[in-house]
């Protein structure tokens, strides 16, 4: 295992019966960076994740987490991480600051630690107006900062977050993701989420995994580099000789009908950051065509997400 | 063991919160009145508790599940069972925990029936030794009926369910004894061996071993009777939260 790694993920699979939830994963989050752990519903994250907080066992493969293995060591691990349940499971009877004194006594923190720590947490999360307030009158957004005050209190080395802006409202969300951007450094951040813009702010890594593997990794810029760059024609001649036309430029990956006619459009997707908007051009030209329309397509993450957890596409 | 505190002092402080400890404590004093009422405060009858030890386990069958139904069930279906298990406890802590905060909760509801002893104390003379066993009785009955509950408030995530099967495991031994009078002394099994069924139900019975408590008698073939099912019970509630992370 390397030192630079809190999080390490080697093989890792979980079956539940026959089915498997999580087919063999390995991956590694360095020390104090936040790392996007996106997927589409019922991918595997939150199974992935459950196996890195030790709520359950791997069917097979190790994962260690701050130099401990979740399974032979899974106290250690506990102590080490700070985990935001997706759900925000909390006692709905009891008032925020006893929640907080509960769960630091759970950690073992003493009476000083505590009383600092929760004074900490409650500033960060902008919930020292609410200390006094039973839980179970907060409104969703604020139960959502308890949990992240909670995941923060014992101040772990590893921060585990399961969907942590869910319920925040647009300025909270800002405020939730510099939080988040903040901990980078001092903490080693897995973030689930489903908001790709939320991945484009803070993360500096990003893994993608659909159907229990993953399918891709890397920065959010490489992620969008290898989305590659799209042309939109819209023009007035035959799409299929239009379509092999275009197919012949270098760096072309692909080109989809969207439609034919007299007027056809055509999505020209080209290889990882080439430009091929001039060379189109003269194509049309020179064999005639009425060129109606041409424009380059943004790239995005959501792009290369939604191409890339498609059931539809192998895996990458 | 400092975690086991923890989780306790949480679990008692979440039971007096909940409208159902004031339930169960009415239900409580409902009953042990009645009892003292009819069994104790009659003129010409004894200063003791022991026949209200007898029949304070047909109040406890149907309390205590009331009281215990929600200690697991309730973590399951709120999702926080998540929390406490990613938390650095032990399986163990959590249900010695749970049961530890239950226990105190009974233990005040034991403590309510002083009302009624102050009363005793002030028109009578009871025998302190007798009193102190019977509620020693009492205290080991409690303990062994929430180790049944919580058993069962760890199967299932349905309180309903957790306390009807709470009830009817916790009738048997309440009615175990009292009713083996209507079986057969011996049941022959394949005409050869002789089944002695009716010591048995005797026996299993919570009845019979609580009764001597009640007499002021002492023995420790009891606590090995009260001792066995509760741990054999906590036993069974720590193999289904372990066996739970496996599915």
């Amino acid at each position: 295992m390397s030192h630079a790694a809190d999080i390490v993920v080697s093989g890792l699979k979980k079956y539940y019966g026959s089915f498997a939830a999580v087919g063999g994963i390995s991956f590694e989050v360095p020390k104090g960076t936040i790392v996007g752990f996106l997927g589409p519903n019922g991918a595997g994250k939150t199974t992935t994740i459950r196996m890195l907080t030790c709520y359950m066992p791997p069917t097979s493969g190790t994962a260690q987490v701050a130099g401990f293995d979740v399974f032979r060591e899974s106290l250690q691990v506990r102590q080490r991480i700070g985990y935001l349940p997706e759900s925000t499971p909390l006692y709905h009877e009891m008032r925020v600051e006893e929640y907080l004194q509960f769960k630091g006594k759970l950690r073992g923190m003493d009476r000083a630690a505590r009383r600092k720590r929760i004074a900490e947490v409650a500033a960060r999360c902008w919930l020292t107006d609410r200390l006094k307030s039973v839980i179970g009158t907060l409104s969703k957004g604020y139960r959502q900062r308890v949990g992240i005050a909670d995941a923060l209190l014992h101040n772990p080395p590893v921060l585990v977050l399961d969907e942590p802006t869910v319920g925040l409202d647009p300025s909270q969300i800002r405020e939730a993701r510099r939080l988040i951007s903040d901990l980078a450094g001092d903490h080693t951040v897995l973030l689930s989420t489903h908001i790709l813009q939320e991945v484009e702010a803070v993360c500096q890594r990003v893994i993608i995994i659909a159907r229990g593997v993953i399918v891709a990794q890397g920065t959010p810029e490489e992620l969008k580099n290898r989305s590659g760059s799209g042309v939109r024609v819209e023009l007035r001649g035959p799409a299929d000789q239009a379509q092999s036309a275009f197919m012949a430029i270098v760096g072309v990956a692909g080109v989809d009908v969207l439609q034919s006619g007299p007027v056809c459009r055509l999505n020209i997707r080209g290889k990882a950051s080439v430009e091929m908007r001039e060379q189109v051009a003269s194509i049309v030209a020179q064999r005639g065509w009425g060129l109606r329309e041409m424009r380059t397509e943004g790239t995005s993450l959501e792009e290369f997400f939604v191409r890339i957890t498609d059931p539809g596409t192998a895996a990458a | 063991m400092q975690r086991i505190s923890v989780i306790a002092r949480r679990e008692v402080a979440s039971l007096f919160f909940s409208p159902i400890a004031y339930l169960v404590m009415f239900l409580f004093l409902l009953v042990e009145g009645f009892l003292f009422g009819m069994m104790v405060f009659v003129p010409g009858n004894l200063t003791e508790l022991r026949m209200v030890v007898s029949f304070s386990q047909f109040g406890l069958f149907f309390i205590i599940p009331l009281m215990t139904m929600s200690l697991f069930s309730e973590e399951y279906r709120s999702g926080r069972i998540e929390m406490l298990r990613t938390s650095p406890i032990t399986e163990l802590d959590l249900v010695l925990g749970k049961f530890a905060g239950a226990m105190i909760f009974y233990i005040v509801l034991l403590g309510l029936t002083f009302i009624y002893l102050g009363l005793l104390v002030i028109f009578g003379r009871p025998d302190w030794g007798q009193t102190f066993s019977s509620y020693l009785g009492l205290l080991l009955l409690g303990t062994m009926y929430v180790s049944v509950g919580l058993f069962f408030s760890a199967c299932t995530q349905a309180q309903i369910v957790a306390a009807m099967a709470s009830f009817l495991t916790l009738g048997f031994f309440t009615f175990a004894q009292p009713l083996s009078g209507f079986l057969p002394q011996n049941w022959g099994v394949f005409g050869q061996v002789k089944v002695p069924v009716r010591a048995i139900f005797r026996y299993l019975g919570s009845g019979s071993h609580v009764e001597d408590f009640a007499k002021g008698v002492f023995d420790t073939q009891h606590l090995v009777y009260f001792g066995g099912f509760t741990v054999l019970f906590l036993f069974m509630t720590y193999l289904v939260i372990e066996s739970k992370k496996w599915r």
